[in-house]
């Protein structure tokens, strides 16, 4: 197989494998046989990309989005120090926001009920009870049972859909060494 | 053949003093959307780099091998298919199966996240993984069908790779493939 179209494959097969990650040991500029550089629409994207941005790392970068805006990370110390506290309002601690958010029925609910303390407000009562009974492991045990269960024990999970049978005595490894095996006639 | 069972009880302990979730063997994780996680497959795909992923089914493959207790090789099948899909399970990769075409083992993952078009992050993540239990390298091919991914020697794993692009089905690639053929 030849072309663009083959050398993407190629290339893709490459991550696949993880073998780029030694391509990528060695400057990528320099070297012409990396897979990438085997295809000529990628070709030119990457080097282009590379030789405006001379590769800067992550810690580069955030480096410089530090240093970019240096004032406001040292503004904010200065203007701080007379927090009136008349004048700031009160501030609500996370777990009380936390609360806030998790009660069923907000203000709507109570202003409603005062107005009107006749009507009832079944909101309240039926959200705690649809939570409740979905207790999280029950969520947890079934997915990871099921392959267990689906298997008898004379039965394998592993079927044989092909035209040959499956062994019955085979340990994982054999199985996995006869796929290994295999090439292109 | 009677197996122990993966218990997936306690197999997260969360610390809620130190914000910090961690397996039963130690390993730190972190709990994050498939919506945050596509994006960044998606880039390392085209950058070209699935090191990460690939790495991330072999620390899976290690805690299979943790949880069997010994070498994966000499355990069944089942036992192995088991407790590496209640693993995967574990981390939300979706629902494990192994089909066997002759002598071709095929991974298939039902309710996989939505990575990448091409399934290669799921396929760098199995090949990791198998390639951990295996206790040699292993190539995960994505099959035409989604899904789906042969178990195949890095070897071959291009010409098979070509194959699926092309179009080949699976029964027509497997049939393309002999035990020990002339590679």
């Amino acid at each position: 197989m030849s072309g663009p179209g083959a050398a993407k494959k190629v290339a893709r097969l490459e991550q696949l494998l993880g073998r780029v990650q030694e391509n990528r040991a060695r400057p990528r500029v320099a070297t012409p046989d990396a897979p990438v550089e085997a295809q000529p629409t990628a070709t030119v994207a990457v080097p282009d990309r590379r030789a405006r941005a001379p590769r800067p790392s992550p810690l580069e970068m955030a480096v410089e989005a530090a240093s970019a805006s240096p004032a406001v990370v040292v503004e904010p110390p200065a203007p701080v120090p007379p927090p009136e506290p008349a004048t700031t309002p009160p501030q609500p601690k996370p777990a009380r926001v936390a609360a806030r958010v998790a009660a069923p029925a907000p203000s709507a609910a109570e202003t409603e009920a005062e107005a009107f303390p006749n009507r009832p407000t079944p909101v309240r009562i039926k959200a705690p009870e649809k939570l409740a009974p979905a207790p999280a492991p029950v969520e947890v045990a079934p997915v990871p049972v099921k392959p267990a269960r689906a298997a008898p024990p004379s039965q394998p999970v592993v079927r044989a859909t092909g035209e040959v049978a499956v062994p019955t005595v085979m340990n994982f490894g054999q199985l996995l060494d006869r796929s290994l095996s295999l090439r292109p006639r | 053949m009677a197996e122990a069972r993966f218990d997936p009880g306690g197999f997260y302990e969360f610390n809620l003093a130190h914000g910090a979730v961690r397996t039963r063997d130690g390993v730190r994780v972190l709990v994050l959307s498939d919506s945050v996680v596509a994006p960044l497959v998606s880039a390392a795909v085209k950058n070209g780099d699935l090191t990460p992923v690939r790495r991330l089914g072999r620390q899976l493959g290690q805690l299979v091998e943790s949880s069997l207790g010994s070498s994966v090789r000499d355990h069944s099948p089942e036992a192995v298919l088991g407790y590496t899909a209640s693993v995967l399970a574990l981390f939300g990769w979706g629902r494990l199966e192994l089909t066997r075409w002759g002598d071709a083992l095929v991974a298939s993952v039902a309710d996989l996240p939505e990575l990448d078009d091409d399934y290669l992050g799921i396929a760098a993540l199995l090949g990791g993984l198998f390639s951990e239990l295996g206790d040699r390298e292993v190539a995960c091919v994505p099959s035409a069908e989604p899904g789906r991914f042969i178990l195949v020697d890095p070897a071959v794993a291009e010409r098979v790779w070509a194959w699926s692009r092309d179009g080949d089905d699976l029964p027509s690639i497997i049939g393309k493939l002999a035990p020990g053929g002339a590679s």
